[in-house]
């Protein structure tokens, strides 16, 4: 029995950390170049984060709720809960590469323009190295916030973590709903120490 | 034929949104010149000098460099064939010392070696000892040091023109008058044409072959710095007096 609850807690875990990284993964593909396209396009800025910022006040049961009739990326299941998430992540994200690139110093900007370097060579050289240590913030935000919201795809059957929550409300069980809440915290907490690690070991300047 | 002048400006105007920043300037600058652009903050002195290496384009007129209008010239040649350093440094907070240094010829697809020695020779030419600084970054030097690793990476791929935007405003009156003298030291040693945009009119009088006086907008007077003292321009009179440097 013991061994049995130990077993779910193990592969509960384990399905909602790839639910997240799934959609973090999916949320900084789109998210960082379009920070990037947004922090030379003025035009388009306040479009794009506005978008963002509409998604973030959507509250997420109702957000799953919303996809759930949509055909492709709707449905009971994994897919559906993983496309809310990444809406979610998308605005840390974006937030954090628009202020990074937007951050550079004008001096340097002038300095990089007058060597002659093309735009490919001004992102890879210049704007992402210095936007990183806002991009990594922007992705850290958006991990842990995902590890929680991700507790409630259960409620659309895409399992993780929130089952051992939903069940335990259901059955107003305490232990079940800090079996599914403990591990979701504790991920929760490395995630976020191990990010601040990898940040210290990006930006050594 | 007259040999072209290394920078010319030719009825040179600059507008933005219908405002006039400069106004029919007209200007030769022959090869092997420092000529200092003085003048107010707002007088128009940059705006001419980025024209330069085409970071701008004039509104109307030409500038010529080596006989070219820059409207004619690879923008990417033009702007690498142009040391430039401004008074903000401008160095790459993420890159060591050296890859500041070595990013023109970076650029420019050197191998590595002669970058590296490049690099090394450069350090030394402003006075840094490769050893003790290529490593380093650069928010570990101090403004003036900083500011002499601006000037090795403006001349690291050998440009025929160095252009100064107020490079040592930020600086402190003692390390300003040394990085005054590294200047007088490197134009003298290279025979670079340049162009030394600044406030200040003792620099512009130490500095200068030929100093443009500017007013907003206007070229009011160009002279040496001998002539400057005894000059009868009101403006210019103005500027001299204010500095203390009036005959």
């Amino acid at each position: 029995m013991r061994t049995d609850i130990a077993q779910q807690i193990f592969f509960l875990t384990w399905e909602h950390l790839e639910m997240v990284a799934l959609a973090v993964g999916m949320a900084i593909a789109i998210a960082v170049p379009a920070g990037i396209w947004i922090a030379h396009n003025s035009t388009m800025r306040p479009w794009v984060t506005g978008f963002a910022n509409i998604v973030q006040t959507v509250p997420s049961l109702a957000l799953f709720g919303f996809l759930i009739p949509l055909p492709f990326i709707g449905g009971i299941g994994t897919r559906t809960a993983v496309v809310a998430l990444v809406l979610y992540a998308l605005l840390p994200v974006l937030r954090g590469t628009l202020a990074g690139i937007q951050s550079i110093d004008a001096g340097v900007r002038d300095s990089a323009q007058a060597m002659g370097m093309n735009a490919w060579q001004l992102l890879t050289i210049v704007e992402l190295p210095l936007a990183a240590r806002n991009i990594l913030a922007g992705v850290r935000i958006a991990t842990v916030s995902t590890i929680g919201t991700a507790t409630i795809a259960a409620a659309i059957g895409a399992g993780g973590l929130g089952v051992f929550i939903f069940e335990g409300i259901a059955s107003v069980d305490t232990t079940q709903i800090l079996a599914g809440a403990i591990p979701a915290a504790l991920l929760a907490l490395i995630a976020d120490g191990l990010l601040g690690l990898a940040e210290r070991r990006i930006i050594t300047w | 034929m007259n040999a072209p002048a290394a920078i010319e400006f030719d009825h040179v105007k600059y507008a933005v949104n219908g405002r006039a920043i400069l106004h029919d300037v007209s200007l030769r600058i022959e090869p092997g010149e420092t000529v200092v652009f003085l003048g107010r903050s707002g007088a128009g002195k940059s705006t001419a000098m980025r024209m330069v290496n085409g970071l701008i384009q004039p509104s109307g007129g030409r500038v010529l460099v080596n006989g070219t209008p820059t409207s004619q010239h690879d923008l990417v040649r033009l702007k690498r064939s142009c040391g430039y350093v401004i008074q903000e440094i401008g160095l790459f907070p993420h890159l060591t010392i050296a890859q500041n240094i070595g990013l023109v010829p970076h650029l420019e697809g050197w191998p590595p070696a002669k970058i590296a020695a490049r690099t090394e020779e450069l350090l030394h030419q402003v006075g840094l000892d490769p050893a003790d600084y290529r490593q380093r970054r650069p928010r570990e030097l101090s403004g003036g040091q900083r500011q002499r690793v601006a000037i090795a990476r403006a001349l690291a791929a050998d440009p025929a023109i160095l252009l100064f935007d107020e490079p040592f405003g930020a600086l402190d009156p003692i390390t300003r008058v040394e990085m005054q003298r590294q200047f007088l030291q490197l134009s003298r040693d290279l025979h670079k044409t340049a162009l030394f945009v600044t406030h200040d009119v003792r620099e512009a009088l130490r500095l200068a072959s030929r100093v443009a006086v500017f007013d907003s907008g206007r070229l009011v007077l160009v002279a040496k710095p001998d002539e400057l003292r005894h000059t009868t321009d009101t403006m210019a009179r103005d500027l001299m007096a204010a500095a203390g440097e009036l005959d």
